[in-house]
């Protein structure tokens, strides 16, 4: 018998995959991972059921476009799946996988800098100068969801990283410095920095709301 | 009390709001602040952000996650470690034949049903063969190679596509409320549309240059995505990518969102002439840009899943193609296409004439899925709810014509023998009728319909949950099952043979008097 749950009993009346689920599901992450890395593809599901929200939420909060989640969010886990094997529980499993959702984001926000400098340059020769605009992300309805977007993405992506990290994703100091390899000091400095850039923007509704 | 700079107490309300502070610096602060309304108001304001971000609301969770996420594992892993063990020397032609050889190597699971042990446990031995004799040639080839674009703007507005030169086979795709999408395939019924060539659809709407140019983009992109979607062995197999019916609705949306009012509306009448099956929800707005419709196009994915369907079974796989060694194979497309044409008839008469079933139709019940036939059509119902559907645009620019219904009323259902696998978020789904098992068991005895299960490789490491009529039974990987799990099967096997053994009687009846109903 293994950690994946009663492989011997043959016949039950729920579907073995979510008896599977139910066993799996109150095991530690490192647990989990420890499953994964000697083959148990079921404990991978668990951890991706117990993470893809997560990693999605934070993708999304990086990039703003609800469109490219997905397939990041899927390259996430595929990097973390073939990465597990080495993983030597020197972070939590967790950092570990915000880190690579992090890298991942940043790399499409590089990628996307570049394909604006390009499509730019295309837009100009074209002369259809409202292009940009028509193909913007389409507004949400919900004001206070449009501000927050809005202040987020006029963060630098340093600032952005952490506090999403601090305030949508709800890690501590230690753990962010986990997941962006840097001092906590570095983290305390750019929230506070963060923060401040973030009062500067937010400043009309800050006075409103007061 | 304590003095600080500015930039000293920004950095302290930052800790202060996030609780990283001690107790002694907390109090140190919160007693400065009461002097220090400046200080006391970012508190404030940090706060208020705080609460602010936190209202976040998180993104909706997708479906499917998780079965995409296998299926490009699963394709990472096949990648990295070839799973086919060739021997050396067949290496240049394996490679050539690639992707083909496991394009045929899925269906002949399906297709050689008594090999299917034989195929787990020789499969090298298999594929040598099967290059040595040179069998794969031309094996396998896309039904639709080389359409033209009449034939794809026929496609593109009445969702029809010839099989053969005289047009009496065809493809068409619908979509109704009631059942979702269709896809049949076979002879041609009375009430299709009249072929509108694109010089007639030019003249009619009157698209502008730079419209045609567009619109001729489309039909390029259509006729890709076409060749790509349905593929057949000989009379044996035939492998349809699910998302085809879909495919008409976007290239009509694109089509008609490229135009102006004026000429949507002069579609729209070309449409109704012809009966079309969609009309336009849109006359008003203007024109999309180029771009914006070529990204509504839905995009070639390299592993498409395909409804692999044989006159025994069907199943759904994911699967790759080669179309442009495929292509290399078809030697003069009228030879090809009327050598295609006959074996689809062929293909669909093995269907209609399994014995067994003894009826006229027959069904494959898969909740979302369902395949039938008969002498003339194969037809194929897709659930409009079913989770493999690429997501569709947000906007049709067309909608469904509501008229009375065109097809006849369905039979009601046969035995089935649902399979899926997965969990809340992710389902493979497999699907293998009574009929399919009983021809198994009637030529080989119930021990081969279990040896079935326990051979295909997919079934080794997945739970199995299996659907008889209303009940749901969920049991192991057979290939690890052992007491209580073998004992079900035998008890199943022996159910199924009771129900062999009255079919067989029913046959012999009817054989005995024809006139019997």
């Amino acid at each position: 018998m293994n950690e994946t749950g009663n492989t011997t009993k043959s016949i039950v009346s729920q579907p073995r995959v979510q008896e599977v689920d139910r066993a799996l599901d109150g095991k530690s992450d490192e647990l989990l991972v420890t499953l994964v890395q000697n083959g148990e593809r079921d404990a991978f599901r668990v951890l991706v059921q117990r993470y893809q929200g997560r990693v999605k939420n934070l993708i999304y909060s990086i990039l703003h476009d609800a469109d490219a989640v997905d397939d990041l969010a899927q390259e996430v886990f595929i990097k973390a799946y073939e990465a597990l094997p080495q993983f030597r529980f020197r972070s939590s499993f967790f950092t570990w996988l915000y880190r690579i959702a992090v890298n991942k984001s940043r790399d499409e926000l590089r990628r996307r800098k570049i394909r604006r400098i390009l499509s730019l340059q295309a837009l100009l020769d074209s002369g259809d100068h409202e292009l940009g605009s028509r193909l913007a992300v389409e507004p949400r309805n919900n004001e206070t969801q449009e501000l927050i977007t809005a202040a987020l993405r006029m963060l630098p992506e340093k600032f952005r990283v952490a506090v999403v990290l601090k305030e949508i994703q709800g890690l501590s100091y230690e753990e962010i410095a986990d997941v962006l390899q840097c001092e906590v000091g570095t983290v305390k400095s750019r929230l506070f920095r963060a923060r401040a850039t973030l009062r500067n923007i937010l400043k009309p509704y800050l006075e409103e709301r007061s | 009390m304590r003095s600080w700079s500015r930039r000293e107490i920004s950095e302290l309300i930052s800790l202060y709001v996030d609780g990283e502070l001690d107790q002694q610096q907390a109090k140190e602060l919160e007693e400065y602040l009461v002097n220090d309304p400046d200080a006391a108001k970012e508190l404030r304001d940090l706060r208020a952000m705080k609460t602010l971000l936190t209202t976040k609301k998180p993104l909706q969770e997708t479906v499917g996650f998780w079965t995409r996420l296998t299926a490009r594992l699963d394709q990472k892993e096949r990648e990295e470690e070839n799973l086919l063990p060739f021997p050396r020397k067949y290496l240049p032609a394996v490679v050539s034949a690639g992707v083909l050889v496991l394009a045929v190597l899925a269906l002949l699971i399906f297709q050689q049903r008594s090999s299917v042990i034989d195929y787990v446990s020789r499969q090298s031995e298999r594929v040598q063969k099967a290059v040595e004799e040179n069998v794969l040639k031309g094996s396998i080839l896309p039904l639709f190679s080389n359409v033209d674009k009449n034939q794809v703007l026929q496609f593109a507005l009445f969702g029809t596509l010839p099989l053969d030169a005289k047009a009496e086979t065809s493809l068409r795709v619908d979509e109704n409320a009631e059942r979702g999408y269709t896809i049949d395939v076979g002879k041609k019924t009375a009430e299709e549309a009249p072929p509108v060539t694109v010089d007639e659809f030019v003249q009619q709407v009157k698209p502008t240059r730079a419209q045609r140019l567009v619109i001729d983009s489309l039909l390029d992109l259509g006729r890709e995505r076409i060749e790509r979607s349905v593929f057949v062995a000989g009379d044996r197999g035939i492998a349809i990518d699910p998302n085809l019916p879909q495919l008409n609705r976007v290239m009509l949306s694109s089509i008609a969102a490229s135009l102006e009012p004026v000429q949507r509306a002069r579609l729209q009448k070309l449409l109704e002439e012809r009966r079309a099956r969609y009309t336009i929800g849109q006359l008003h707005g203007k024109a999309e840009s180029a771009e914006r419709i070529y990204r509504g196009m839905p995009q070639i994915r390299r592993n498409e899943r395909f409804l692999i369907v044989t006159p025994d079974t069907m199943a759904l796989t994911h699967l790759q193609f080669d179309v442009d060694s495929l292509r290399r194979h078809l030697r003069g497309v009228a030879e090809s296409r009327h050598q295609i044409g006959v074996s689809v008839d062929g293909f669909i008469r093995r269907f209609a004439d399994r014995e067994a079933a003894m009826k006229k139709q027959f069904y494959f019940n898969m909740d979302p899925i369902r395949v039938m036939g008969d002498t003339d059509v194969l037809s194929i119902e897709i659930g409009a709810a079913w989770e493999g559907l690429q997501s569709a645009p947000s906007e049709w620019m067309v909608k469904p014509v509501v008229r009375g219904s065109r097809n006849p009323p369905r039979p009601a259902r046969g035995p089935s023998f649902n399979l899926r696998f997965g969990g809340s978020d992710s389902s493979f789904y497999f699907n293998l009728d009574m009929d399919s098992l009983l021809i198994r068991m009637q030529n080989e005895g119930p021990e081969a319909a279990f040896e079935f299960f326990k051979g295909d490789p997919r079934f080794r490491d997945h739970g199995l949950r299996v659907r008889i009529g209303k009940d749901f039974i969920a049991m192991d990987s057979l290939a690890k099952a052992g007491g209580r799990a073998r004992a079900f099967v035998d008890s199943l096997m022996k159910v199924m043979q009771e129900k062999n053994q009255d079919l067989r009687e029913q046959k012999k009846r009817r054989d005995d008097d024809p006139f019997e109903q």
